[in-house]
């Protein structure tokens, strides 16, 4: 597993930390029910925690369970305390996201830069109305309302438009044979 | 592994991922998560998967600002003053805490406070944000809140509080309200709606999360400037007033009075220089918006008194005011024949032939008791004929309408309703070369509808453009509207949603 090798968390370290991390932390915090333009905000909190208690990391230990326990750690008080959570997604789902809150590899696998480059390749293969969609969705932010409009579609036809190109780009990442 | 979920399922999980949850499916959803470990797997990695589209095509660019910001961050001027950092919590995972000597260090340090503590007062719990700032004089203060509306907290070293009014605000501090009002100590003011910020060190810097801002921003030396972050850039004034509003990939600037400068936080650090009335964004380098490009008509009806209503653009005559009356924040419309009649140049009467945008700020009225014509239409700004322009409706729906010349209606309904008396911002866009209407409520579209025909549009030849009013002349289509409208505009061109999302900021109320 990875190890900061000299944890003085000097500029050039943090830099070399947040390159070498920020992808997964990403990831972790959104399987976490971060909301997704929070997800940058709160990795920067998880980044100062780093930064205020780099003391107190054993060198012994992999540096990425530590990061991500501090992130665990935020984002449980995040939602203990807030009454509401302005960074965390709402609702009964959110409870059982933090319950499973576990390092998990096969959840983060999407954050990997082999993973991440195969992805653009597999929304290649898309068709055109999907990839509209999912620029609409990813790139601009839009809500299946305004997406359906741009496209004169049905919201309904957006959404579940949006969740097939989900599966298909997935089943294409993991090459499991069928492309999208 | 679509495989393993069944429509339903999938449908629930579609929802989730687009944030379009209702509370009852909320409540569906999470008792198939409680019961089926595989379902929640895959949320959680369909969650992940969203992350990396998010990210998609600008990891780089995103990491550098990521970093840019951090930094920003992680300077003195926005680190808190030490007293706040010590009842900073511990985040590191329980149990897990450091090494031996670190651990005797601490403990040592902490008896050693205690001592000291104990000969100088007795012990006392420690307060909740709120009660600390305000009994901490010790602590510089980096500004204070003079208003806060219900739900605002302020989040401190590790707690939560409500805000209040009065209350001292820390460097670090995380204010998190639906409107506030902070006062800074060299006078300067900002004003949050929605927000979510963070108190700066010194007096200031601030950094807008989330939401949005109106600063009013007394002079200064230029050697000291007030400097505001958001996720992608970095604005710096030396006395002016303007509007910032900042999601998870863009923040938005248009300035009121004055000149800022627009800094990227992931590309060129030359400033881009935002004068008074002009808008710009930024979601990593800073575009200037060129909010008067096709501007024909501007009436910002603030003029106060007369009969005539200014016009803002050049070659563009003033409107001729009707039985309106004139309030402090614009022109007062009865609901039964006030109106203003605009003149007729003649990029205004071609402005319909092809694509044109109409903007207002309105704060409507019900249609008066006793009005006995069609209560159905109120319009806000249009053109007499097969009338195209901005409405409101009885049943509190905003509309776009334009007509093709076979007197086809192409309008843009909002889908909500939006009750009388409150000041909404609104944009109708007609776009020829995507036969679309678009409506924006607020800087946000609410409503669109695609042409199904290629016809030419209605000609309305010499009728005029007019304020308040269909037909003056009355009829079952007067149409008049009640309520005060301000800041009346109309493009010769489709505007854009970044565009349209910066004049609402601009013009907001």
């Amino acid at each position: 597993m990875n190890r900061a090798p000299e944890l003085r968390i000097a500029d050039q370290d943090l830099e070399t930390l947040v390159r070498e991390h920020l992808p997964s932390l990403r990831g972790y915090l959104a399987s976490l029910g971060a909301h997704a333009e929070m997800v940058d905000d709160i990795a920067q909190d998880v980044f100062l925690a780093v930064i205020e208690q780099h003391e107190q990391y054993e060198r012994d230990r992999p540096f990425r369970a530590w990061l991500f326990g501090i992130a665990r750690n935020l984002v449980h008080q995040e939602y203990r305390k807030a009454r509401t959570r302005c960074r965390l997604r709402a609702g009964l789902v959110q409870r059982l996201l933090l319950d499973q809150s576990e390092e998990d590899e096969a959840v983060l696998q999407i954050t990997r830069s082999e993973a991440v480059q195969q992805l653009r390749r597999c929304l290649e293969r898309l068709t055109e109305r999907a990839r509209a969609m999912l620029r609409f969705r990813f790139e601009q932010l839009l809500s299946g309302e305004e997406i359906a409009a741009r496209l004169g579609l049905g919201h309904g036809t957006v959404r579940m438009g949006l969740m097939r190109a989900r599966i298909a780009l997935r089943t294409c990442v993991e090459g499991r044979g069928e492309s999208p | 592994m679509s495989g393993t979920l069944g429509p339903r399922e999938l449908d629930l999980l579609a929802a989730y991922l687009d944030g379009e949850l209702t509370a009852e499916q909320d409540g569906e959803l999470a008792e198939i998560a409680a019961s089926r470990p595989e379902f929640m797997l895959e949320l959680r990695r369909f969650l992940v998967f969203d992350d990396a589209l998010n990210q998609l095509g600008r990891e780089e660019r995103s990491t550098e600002a990521f970093l840019r910001a951090l930094r920003l961050r992680r300077s003195p001027m926005m680190r808190a003053p030490a007293g706040h950092r010590r009842g900073r919590p511990r985040l590191a995972p329980r149990g897990r805490w450091g090494t031996w000597r670190t651990r005797l260090l601490a403990m040592a340090a902490v008896l050693l406070i205690a001592t000291l503590a104990a000969l100088v007062r007795p012990e006392a719990p420690a307060p909740p944000p709120a009660q600390a700032a305000q009994a901490a004089p010790a602590i510089a203060s980096a500004a204070r809140l003079v208003a806060a509306a219900a739900g605002s907290r302020i989040e401190r070293s590790g707690g939560s509080a409500s805000a209040m009014a009065g209350t001292a605000l820390l460097a670090g501090d995380l204010v998190v309200t639906p409107e506030a009002t902070l006062a800074f100590d060299d006078g300067s003011r900002v004003r949050l709606r929605d927000a979510t910020v963070r108190l700066g060190g010194g007096s200031t810097t601030l950094a807008l999360v989330l939401g949005r801002l109106d600063a009013e921003i007394v002079p200064r030396s230029g050697r000291d400037p007030f400097a505001i972050s958001t996720g992608q850039s970095l604005v710096t004034v030396i006395g002016t007033r303007f509007r910032l509003q900042a999601d998870g990939t863009t923040s938005r600037l248009a300035v009121t009075e004055g000149t800022v400068r627009f800094s990227g936080l992931d590309a060129d650090p030359s400033p881009l220089v935002v004068g008074a009335g002009q808008a710009a964004t930024c979601t990593g380098r800073p575009q200037a918006l060129g909010l008067d490009a096709g501007l024909i008509g501007h009436w910002r009806l603030d003029d106060g008194s007369g009969q005539k209503a200014a016009s803002a653009v050049a070659g563009t005559g003033p409107g001729t005011i009707v039985r309106a009356r004139w309030e402090a924040d614009g022109l007062a419309f009865d609901g039964v024949d006030a109106h203003v009649v605009l003149p007729l140049s003649p990029a205004l009467r071609a402005a319909t032939m092809e694509s044109y945008s109409v903007s207002a700020n309105v704060r409507p009225q019900p249609v008066p008791a006793g009005r006995d014509e069609d209560k159905l239409n109120q319009v806000i700004v249009g053109r007499t004929g097969y009338t195209a322009g901005l409405y409101y409706r009885e049943d509190g729906r905003f509309m776009m309408q334009h007509f093709l010349a076979d007197r086809l209606s192409c309008a843009a309904h909002s889908r909500s309703a939006y009750p009388a008396g409150t000041w909404h911002h609104l944009v109708g866009v007609v776009d020829h070369e995507q036969r679309s209407t678009r409506l924006y409520v607020d800087g946000r579209q609410v409503g669109s509808l695609t042409w199904t025909t290629n016809g030419p549009p209605f000609d309305h030849e010499d009728q005029t453009w007019k304020i308040g009013i269909n037909r003056p002349s009355g009829g079952p289509a007067r149409w008049a509207a009640a309520g005060v409208i301000a800041d009346v505009r109309i493009y010769q061109r489709a505007l854009g949603a970044d565009e349209v999302a910066a004049l609402a900021i601009l013009e907001a109320r």
